[in-house]
């Protein structure tokens, strides 16, 4: 899937990300600045790894980065992630780079969302 | 003679309370759902309600709600039965204005009785006090504020009790006959519980999976009601956090799939084989049970605990899969949860050499990978792995699949007698 970006529908899964804080304000705010924190690390080394042509580092990353996104609701960010892990682990990284605008462009999304849904 | 008003849409665990609360000296009324329960709070003036919050045909916490609404009713005792496993559901209950929760696989008819006879007159002094002075008496029965960012707490799974107590009811031939017209009546629920469960595999229609899914956890209350009132309680345990399962996917019926039929599936096994035990079941100590996460990502690794939190264990989590190995050579644990892909040593490694340390021989070993297809689920079997469940998965079936594993690796090897 390099797939265009679904922007109709919401980018988090909240009553996911509720389920996994038990629904109190406190833990779902700290929750989503780790996921933010976290992701915006996986993201920079996925674009360095990717500059660098290295499918390994590529798919170790994309995979740790799809793992957490699909873990908190991110449902079509995990999905980009997968492709691009999926890619790498071919050693293509052609779909990887094709794909990886597409995730940052759902990241810039999700993190929007959140932010918004954090307040 | 004191009135209590019963709502409870399972008739036999009505007839049953009923009937108990009647010979205790209660003129009671039953009734099966949240509106008529409200209205025969006005017509019958009980001095006590007892609801149960998990019933499939009863929105309890609303219930709650409207009776404490009206200047009626404000004060009325209300007790209500709610699952261990739903946290969120016992706080709600509190804020709503239930006097006292208990956990229903957990309780028994005599407890049940107890609490009521406590809670009426704890209420009776409330009243009489406050129309002799403006200081309320205090009352124990309050829950604990949630403190802010802290989970609301549950209520405490009861710690090691032996599985039959002779002293649980002083009327041994009432538990005695309750028992014997539960067990004699299981093979034919749980032949039903098991032609719901292929029916549930076989559709991908959401609207008859959704019915389905209503009818398994109508059966399961009833078997989580029934075995809790005769005083079994490893079956109480297990089926309650199925029962919390079952109500969780009535909600998100998409959410079936392969790894949550099987681990459906596995429990209702275990229940099944648990019950041929009678009264002989076994009821192996759960509290002291020692859980290992190993997971490099961090939020993966928070949602299998928090995942585990909510049935009452208490894991340890580790980043790294060397320090782990090295913890398993120093330590036993009942359970071991692996993420597969981790830097420096595979989960599949890892397993192949927990396999080896002689403490960890028969230790289960879950993996917890996105990598679900046929020849991962094959390296993981091959490695030593007792299953699989796929990220991201829902936090009560890998509750679920923790407690199921915990409880048949302590039935198999039972700890020594003292």
């Amino acid at each position: 899937m390099q797939g265009a970006n679904d922007f109709s529908s919401p980018p988090v899964d909240m009553d996911r990300l509720r389920d996994f804080t038990d629904g109190t304000s406190e833990n779902l705010r700290e929750l989503i600045n780790l996921y933010i924190d976290q992701t915006d690390i996986y993201l920079t080394e996925l674009k360095t790894a990717a500059d660098a042509g290295d499918p390994n580092q590529v798919r170790r990353i994309a995979h740790s980065a799809a793992g957490s996104s699909a873990t908190c609701g991110m449902t079509a960010l995990a999905a980009f992630l997968r492709t691009i892990e999926q890619a790498a682990e071919g050693s293509s990284l052609d779909e990887a780079l094709l794909t990886l605008p597409h995730a940052l462009a759902e990241y810039d999304r999700v993190k929007a969302y959140l932010l918004e849904h954090s307040r | 003679m004191k009135k209590l008003l019963l709502i409870e849409d399972d008739k036999i665990v009505s007839t049953i309370y009923s009937n108990k609360f009647r010979t205790e000296g209660y003129q009671v009324e039953a009734v099966a759902d949240g509106p008529t329960g409200l209205k025969t709070v006005h017509e019958f003036q009980p001095d006590a309600v007892i609801l149960d919050l998990m019933g499939p045909q009863l929105n309890g916490v609303e219930v709650i709600k409207q009776i404490r609404g009206l200047a009626s009713t404000k004060l009325l005792p209300i007790i209500v039965f709610s699952n261990a496993y739903m946290p969120q559901m016992v706080q709600d209950a509190w804020k709503a204005g239930a006097n006292a929760c208990l956990v229903k696989s957990s309780t028994t008819a005599k407890h049940l009785a107890e609490t009521v006879a406590k809670v009426i007159a704890e209420s009776e002094a409330k009243t009489k006090a406050e129309s002799v002075s403006a200081q309320p008496a205090p009352s124990n029965l309050q829950p604990e504020p949630v403190a802010a960012g802290r989970r609301p707490k549950g209520i405490p799974m009861p710690s090691y009790t032996p599985s039959f107590d002779p002293e649980i009811d002083p009327d041994i031939e009432f538990q005695a006959d309750l028992r014997k017209t539960f067990l004699d009546s299981l093979p034919q629920t749980m032949a039903t519980i098991r032609l719901q469960l292929q029916a549930l595999t076989k559709t991908d229609d959401l609207l008859q999976r959704t019915g389905i899914i209503f009818e398994l956890y109508r059966k399961i209350h009833s078997l989580t009601s029934n075995s809790a009132m005769t005083g079994l309680k490893l079956v109480a345990r297990i089926s309650s956090a199925l029962e919390a399962f079952m109500q969780e996917l009535h909600k998100k019926p998409d959410h079936v799939n392969a790894s949550v039929s099987r681990t459906i599936a596995q429990t209702v096994d275990l229940l099944g084989n648990l019950l041929k035990e009678g009264e002989n079941a076994p009821n192996p100590r759960l509290d002291n049970a020692t859980l290992l996460v190993v997971d490099d990502d961090l939020i993966s690794r928070r949602a299998v605990v928090f995942a585990l939190e909510k049935v009452e264990f208490k894991p340890i989590s580790l980043d790294d899969p060397f320090a782990a190995l090295k913890m398993l050579e120093e330590n036993t644990f009942d359970i071991v949860f692996l993420d597969i892909d981790m830097p420096g040593m595979s989960g599949l490694e890892l397993c192949q050499k927990i396999k080896m340390l002689p403490k960890h021989k028969t230790t289960p070993v879950i993996f917890i990978s996105s990598m679900t297809d046929f020849q991962s689920r094959a390296q993981t079997a091959l490695s030593g792995g007792a299953d699989l469940i796929g990220k991201p998965f829902l936090f009560l079936e890998l509750a679920l699949k923790a407690l199921l594993n915990i409880v048949k690796a302590r039935l198999a090897n039972p700890a020594p007698a003292k």
